[in-house]
């Protein structure tokens, strides 16, 4: 009976060894890989830059500008 | 979630963007303090109203000047607070973007970064003014053609040619609206012997202040302090007095634009002869001053529809397109 015992414990307690070791390496390789540059495209990186910049993505901004213009017109008025 | 922030740090005024909502404020970059306690008692229009009126342990104080900052301890606590009136907490921590003026320093610009992360900012960005004006104004500026943005602020004169997103050229000229003011404080008590405060020298820009003579030109009536015998004095002030007060900052913000054309690859340079210059910013309002510059650069001029908003309606835009227009920003460049 004991030495069934013993043998279950170290199984248990390698079990539990190799569990922690492999959490550790997963949270080690998230942290590295979040960290890692990595090689950017420049040329796409470039052209959403231009498109944020583009007619149709100015929208919004028109939207604003005219927002401003009326509360000026009313501050006027 | 926290809705990212973008500031308008200008010398006059400071105007904050609030992502999917727009400007929500827009006052003047003024705060006021105890100056036994430190203690902020008030900041911005309130503050504005009590400049030359306070009691002597009460200081109402511009913290940037010249487009540089004064005062790093009070600009934090001012970004402190306007931080905390636009929601800022522990639990909402938004992205910032600041426009502060090209010509600022690496050690204000650290100051500003840190003081805004300090202030509960997830993260703390700065941007050009006049890159920032040039979106606001809604220049074509994705365009491989030359676009050209004068800003004139509180404290700065900033020209800057932008093209396919990015600027081209920049002059910055530590010259603007309160440059104009203390020439008229200056004129006024050469001229007629009468000391004036910067809030009347302002009120006179605003009434009479030109940079072009008109049929339009009109007098004005200045209350002040006389020099000689101390007691409050009426005179009267006529435009073209108020036009050789400000000869010389107008000369300076003229020449800083024509050494940005100067600077200017020629082939952007002939595209601004049909795009023309975009002027923003309250000093841009003065009168005539368009039409002078357009007379003495010989390149069309505009006024842009919005000049007091155009920078932050334009970092409200980086804002909104954050990733993309990362690369824009100063920090990302270094």
């Amino acid at each position: 009976m004991m030495p069934l015992l013993a043998a279950t414990s170290i199984a248990s307690l390698v079990l539990a060894a190799v569990s922690v070791s492999a959490a550790a390496m997963l949270a080690y390789l998230v942290v590295t890989d979040g960290r890692r540059t990595r090689p950017v495209d420049g040329a796409a990186q470039f052209r959403r830059h231009l498109d944020a910049l583009s007619d149709d993505s100015r929208e919004h901004l028109r939207e604003q500008i005219r927002i401003v213009r009326e509360r000026r017109q009313a501050d006027r008025s | 979630m926290a809705r990212d922030l973008a500031i308008d740090l200008g010398t006059a005024n400071t105007l904050v963007y609030k992502q999917g909502e727009g400007i929500i404020m827009n006052e003047p970059t003024v705060i006021a303090k105890n100056r036994r306690t430190n203690e902020v008692l008030a900041t911005g229009r309130e503050a504005w109203d009590m400049i030359g009126r306070t009691p002597s342990f009460i200081v109402a104080v511009r913290p940037l000047r010249g487009g540089a900052i004064t005062d790093f301890e009070t600009t934090e606590q001012m970004i402190r607070l306007l931080l905390k009136r636009a929601g800022v907490s522990r639990f909402a921590r938004p992205k910032v973007l600041i426009c502060v003026p090209s010509a600022i320093t690496e050690v204000e610009r650290r100051a500003v970064t840190e003081a805004t992360r300090r202030a509960g900012a997830a993260d703390a960005q700065l941007l050009e003014q006049p890159m920032a004006a040039a979106i606001g104004a809604d220049l074509p500026i994705e365009e491989p053609s030359g676009n050209m943005v004068v800003d004139i602020g509180g404290g700065t004169t900033e020209t800057a040619v932008i093209s396919l997103g990015g600027i081209v050229t920049l002059r910055a000229e530590r010259v603007g609206g309160f440059t104009m003011d203390e020439a008229i404080q200056g004129w006024v008590r050469r001229e007629h012997g009468l000391a004036i405060g910067e809030r009347t020298a302002e009120e006179i820009k605003i009434q009479i202040g030109s940079a072009l003579a008109s049929t339009s030109d009109r007098s004005a009536e200045v209350k002040g302090r006389d020099l000689v015998t101390g007691l409050p004095k009426t005179v009267v002030l006529t435009a073209a007095g108020i036009r050789d007060a400000l000869e010389d900052v107008v000369t300076r913000m003229i020449d800083s634009v024509k050494e940005c054309l100067a600077m200017t690859p020629p082939e952007l340079a002939q595209d601004l002869l049909t795009s023309g210059i975009y002027l923003v910013g309250g000093g841009a309002l003065l009168r005539g001053l368009a039409d002078r510059l357009q007379y003495e650069t010989k390149v069309p001029v505009r006024m842009s529809p919005q000049p007091l908003e155009a920078v932050v309606l334009g970092a409200g835009h980086c804002i909104e397109n954050y990733q993309a227009l990362r690369g824009m920003f100063m920090d990302a460049r270094r």
